[in-house]
């Protein structure tokens, strides 16, 4: 059992919030537990991870052989849904108690409301949002996109402050297991489910069950083109068979052809898949902040002058209601 | 709009802040001012950090909800009802009020303004505060990080057209080109 208590001067450790859901523990976990071995290649120190909420202590065993020092486990009534401040003051706790120089989260919805209070609670500083870190000439460089993705600024800490990272998933690639079974600790904060001003009290899953679009190998978008939201089936029945998330582009959404949950863009999801399949999807700048950074873009529009093929690696001149079920047809088959 | 008062925070000595010197200077002004209920964005537009609102929450010790979609008043005005947008799908939040808020786009229409209100839109008074004003002798909470470089995106190939005299030959040339040189599917 641990207990939260003042710690002295900053160690050179690095903690990794293992975010969970539905009792799962979040797939960019692994990919930040990979960030911080490269943290720790250049700078030394131990990594170890907090885990918090219900069924954080079966999520932490799936951590264990990961190369961590100890996984700090916290679980409370208080703490069985989500709260800004229940897991803020837990994770405050920790970091006081344990000082640890870099503590990274997902760049995820709960990670990117969680970190920036945590790092006011602790007077720490913050780069969100970042696709890549790395150790070089005694400091940690962060690698972030501003203006939309139109460029990557290179950022680091001055001065000794406790550094928080949010780091998108589906950049770093996941850590491989390595290394003894962490030892794992429960960890305690005083917390009354009273204090806790504001929560969650329930989750409203998407209907679709297809992946979730942050998290997805493949997405399958459409555009205006697409011209009613009745025709985003034929996408559905690609996106299907390719086990992809469903996607749209702003003007999309704003038609009123599809959710503005599935929105890909600067003022909706931001995305990295393998595989990104745009569908009578312009490529106005709005929309390539939110998926310029996919591996391979596919990009099938009856003009040929649309900005999306300068961005794409394979491009089809078509219109896509011909194209699509095509490409289905074609796929099934060699699959 | 409809907007009652307004006060604009201008300092040359801000060019630039940190989310932290953000957060901070505006702590103070809306002390000052009082509030139930702090509306802003989820994200700024140039550095999109997304820092501010949670930062200036935990300075005023209120509670947060971030990227709303729905928003409504309950229990007399005690407390909000909020859905917000996650991973796959929507959490509904509970909250006591005071609050901040961060918007997601579709929270609501927004109004336009009317001729009337612009016409008393204009004879309403923006105040101007200052640092100095606010009570700081130099820029607060600032120096916490460097940027080293400003970096273009990595270029990216040449897009291939894939094209034949059949659309159907160029789906299936493009299908095939997925599968053995992208690898992706």
């Amino acid at each position: 059992m641990m207990r939260h208590t003042e710690g002295n001067t900053m160690t050179n450790d690095i903690l990794v919030f293992g975010e969970v859901r539905g009792g799962e523990l979040k797939k960019v976990t692994k990919e930040l537990v990979h960030a911080a071995k490269i943290i720790a290649d250049g700078n030394g120190g131990a990594i170890d991870a907090a885990v918090i909420g219900a069924g954080a202590g079966k999520a932490a065993e799936t951590l264990k052989d990961f190369g961590l020092r100890k996984i700090a486990v916290a679980e409370h009534e208080a703490l069985d849904n989500y709260s800004t401040e229940g897991y803020a003051t837990v994770l405050a706790d920790l970091i006081r108690s344990e000082n640890p120089a870099f503590v990274l989260l997902g760049a995820t919805a709960m990670g990117r409301d969680l970190a920036p209070r945590v790092a006011a609670k602790v007077d720490g500083v913050m780069f969100s949002d970042c696709v890549d870190v790395r150790f070089e000439d005694g400091q940690c460089i962060s690698r972030r996109p501003v203006y939309s993705g139109k460029l990557y600024i290179e950022i680091t800490t001055v001065g000794e402050r406790t550094t928080f990272i949010t780091i998108r998933p589906n950049n770093v690639p996941p850590a491989e297991p390595s290394g003894n079974g962490a030892e794992v600790v429960s960890f305690e904060s005083d917390l009354a489910r009273e204090a806790i001003r504001s929560m969650v009290t329930e989750i409203i899953p998407l209907v679709g069950g297809r992946p979730d679009l942050t998290e997805a190998d493949i997405i399958v978008s459409g555009g205006r083109a697409m011209k009613d939201a009745s025709n985003f089936k034929i996408l559905e029945e690609l996106a299907d068979l390719l086990g992809a998330a469903m996607g749209a582009s702003r003007a999309a959404v704003d038609a009123g052809y599809a959710e503005h949950a599935i929105q890909v863009g600067q003022t909706g999801k931001i995305v990295n898949p393998k595989l990104y399949v745009a569908c009578g999807i312009s490529g106005a700048i709005q929309h390539l902040a939110g998926m310029r950074t996919s591996k391979v873009i596919v990009a099938i529009n009856k003009d040929p002058s649309a900005p999306i093929f300068e961005k794409a690696d394979y491009g089809i001149v078509g219109d896509l209601f011909e194209v699509v079920p095509v490409l289905t047809e074609e796929i099934k088959k060699i699959l | 709009m409809g907007a009652d008062d307004a006060v604009h925070i201008c300092d040359p000595a801000l060019r630039g802040p940190g989310p932290f010197t953000s957060a901070t200077v505006l702590a103070k002004a809306i002390q000052e001012e009082g509030f139930d209920i702090i509306f802003c964005g989820k994200q700024a537009i140039d550095d999109d950090m997304a820092q501010v609102q949670s930062v200036l929450a935990e300075m005023l010790d209120i509670p947060q909800v971030n990227v709303v979609a729905t928003f409504e008043i309950s229990d007399n005005g005690k407390k909000a009802i909020l859905k917000r947008r996650i991973e796959g799908g929507d959490e509904k939040v509970e909250t006591q009020l005071p609050v901040i808020v961060s918007c997601e786009k579709g929270l609501n229409e927004p109004r336009y303004a009317s001729l009337p209100g612009i016409m008393k839109a204009k004879k309403k008074e923006i105040r101007k505060k200052t640092l100095t004003d606010l009570g700081f002798s130099e820029v607060p909470a600032g120096g916490r990080s460097r940027i080293l470089k400003w970096l273009p995106l990595p270029a990216r190939g040449k897009c291939k057209m894939v094209e034949a005299e059949e659309m159907t030959d160029a789906v299936k040339e493009l299908a095939r080109l997925l599968r053995e040189e992208a690898k992706v599917i």
